[in-house]
């Protein structure tokens, strides 16, 4: 561990490094695969930062898609209408998710489990039947017209830093006030800890995650529709997480990646069989329920705990 | 000075009267016992002292700052600490991750230096782990820190509580049945345990507690409480003899 830590800055450089070279070659590679792996990355940004809220904050939040909503429209929007440089306009869109994050949070926090999901699932619907009347983002037409500018640098290396991010913020004092809320929210305040406020850390963070990886997927597809961005979507998220343990960060990460390639994979199923039905939605259903059925804490969820008992 | 002053506390569910006119003053370095058959208000008073309640009427004053009403961190941070009747450990963290969660309340490091590991969050985190493995060496428990909470044995869990408690650095601990479901051997380490949190830390001591061996053998002044008041107040000698208090327990027709 202490060498990690002696190495902490240049491994960082090391991994950018990395991501870069990868980014040279993706012209060669097929644009096919290319797009999805792209969407492996985003959907690790929306599964990680979803885990901070769900998996170690313990608040059932149904609203990601809500807040990937607003940043994928007002990136495109700086993007589009006033040609502003792309990090800027994705951080932008970012903060501004993180802010809906807060005006959201603080009301309705005091809620737990279910009643918080509705909650949140309401608050994602808002922004979406708000969207579909914005006619300044093209409405129920859609918002064409976005430029290109993400490619496979940009997706990794935030899919870099949502990552650390996680981690440092997982092994810290405000991680374990995070997690002691998920554990025993009565006892977490019988220690001094805040509870309100890191709830409302925890939501911010995931929305400002979820705005980034909206304003990258709103410049890879160069087109934006409200319907994209319905309860369906914060409902594929909420699945990556369960499937890959709540809370385990790497357990999350993996099954974003699993669950962008299970659905491509299964295409070929209809190929070798030679089926006129495609049987791909359910076999995906199915896989799903059986993971559920043998291994309930998720795929890496509970990996430590075991580890740590042996 | 008292450290702390109840005054004229009265807690109301609804209609039921949990705790009513109730007066309390606790001086500093005192082993306080609060005895009381099931349902007499005992819990719902500590529930008051660290903000869980409000009560419908009443003042409660902390070393000469009223807390009345205000919210449970904040009291924490002032120096109340608990435990719980039903053990509320931190179930699936490590023990060490339970007293560290305690033992960081008087720390605050930025999100910055969090993000950005920089030295200083090194030096802040390692002074929590120290005064973390400090407390659990206090209660015993140093030897399973890596153990995962929920999987100790009930007896050490609830040792667990008090390591935590004692963690925050707090002048009065209020302990809510620790010997609970502990073996004789183990009462007779947790008595010497809290004994030593008075006498060696200076803490000052509130505990709820049925085990009456630990209430006559540790505590100096015993108050029991029945229906919501206060029906007897004195040394665990006298409070042995008083009518009223074997009326409470035992029903009339004992006495007599």
């Amino acid at each position: 561990m202490e060498k990690i830590r002696n190495l902490r800055y240049p491994l960082f450089i090391l991994g950018t490094v990395i991501i870069y070279l990868f980014n040279l070659a993706s012209p060669y590679i097929n644009p096919y695969y290319l797009q999805i792996i792209i969407f492996a990355g985003i959907n690790i940004i929306l599964a990680v930062s979803l885990n901070v809220i769900n998996g170690l904050c313990g608040q059932f939040s149904l609203g990601h898609a809500g807040f990937m909503a607003v940043g994928a429209y007002f990136s495109s929007f700086l993007t589009f209408y006033y040609r502003i440089p792309f990090l800027l306009a994705l951080i932008s869109g970012g903060i501004l998710a993180g802010l809906i994050g807060l005006g959201v949070g603080i009301p309705t926090l005091r809620l737990r489990g279910d009643y918080l999901a509705i909650a949140t699932l309401g608050m994602g619907e808002i922004i979406r039947v708000i969207l579909f009347n914005l006619d300044i983002v093209g409405g129920a037409r859609g918002f064409p017209g976005i430029p290109k500018y993400t490619n496979f640098f940009w997706v990794y290396f935030v899919v870099l830093l949502v990552l650390i991010s996680s981690y440092n913020l997982l092994k810290s004092p405000q991680g374990r006030a995070i997690l002691s809320i998920r554990e025993d929210e009565i006892a977490s305040e019988a220690m001094g800890i805040n509870t309100t406020r890191f709830k409302i850390f925890a939501f911010i963070f995931g929305a400002f995650w979820a705005g980034i990886a909206g304003g990258l997927w709103a410049h890879y597809i160069q087109f934006l529709h409200p319907s994209s961005f319905t309860f369906m979507k914060s409902v594929e998220v909420l699945v990556m997480i369960v499937l890959g343990g709540l809370g385990s960060i790497s357990g999350v990460a993996i099954s974003a990646v699993l669950l962008t390639f299970l659905p491509e994979l299964l295409r070929y199923v209809k190929v070798i069989f030679n089926t006129t039905v495609d049987p791909r939605m359910v076999i995906y259903s199915l896989l799903l329920i059986l993971t559920m059925l043998l291994r309930p804490q998720g795929l890496l969820g509970g990996y430590r705990r075991k580890a740590r008992e042996q | 000075m008292s450290l702390l002053r109840l005054e004229d506390i009265t807690v109301a569910f609804g209609g039921l009267l949990a705790v009513s006119n109730f007066d309390l003053t606790v001086e500093e370095r005192e082993l306080v016992g609060l005895i009381g058959p099931n349902g007499a208000g005992k819990t719902t008073v500590f529930n008051t002292i660290t903000g869980f309640h409000i009560p419908a009427k009443g003042r409660v004053i902390f070393s000469n700052i009223d807390i009345t009403g205000r919210p449970t961190y904040q009291i924490a941070k002032l120096g109340i600490s608990r435990t719980f009747q039903n053990i509320r450990l931190f179930p699936n963290l490590t023990v060490l991750e339970n007293v560290m969660i305690a033992a960081q309340m008087h720390f605050s490091i930025p999100y910055l230096h969090t993000f950005l590991r920089t030295s200083l969050f090194y030096k802040v985190e390692k002074a929590i782990e120290e005064k973390a493995l400090n407390a659990l060496e206090l209660v015993g428990l140093r030897e399973v820190k890596d153990e995962i909470a929920k999987n100790l044995p009930y007896g050490d869990q609830r040792k667990l509580e008090i390591a935590r408690a004692v963690a925050t650095e707090p002048r009065l601990v209020l302990l809510d049945e620790p010997a609970a479901g502990m073996n004789p051997k183990e009462t007779d380490e947790l008595m010497r345990m809290i004994k030593f949190l008075r006498d060696e830390l200076d803490l000052t001591i509130i505990l709820i507690e049925h085990d009456m061996r630990v209430v006559m053998n540790i505590c100096e002044r015993v108050i029991v409480l029945n229906y919501g008041e206060i029906i007897a107040e004195g040394t665990p000698e006298e409070i042995k003899t008083k009518p009223e208090v074997l009326e409470a327990y035992l029903g009339s027709a004992a006495v007599g």
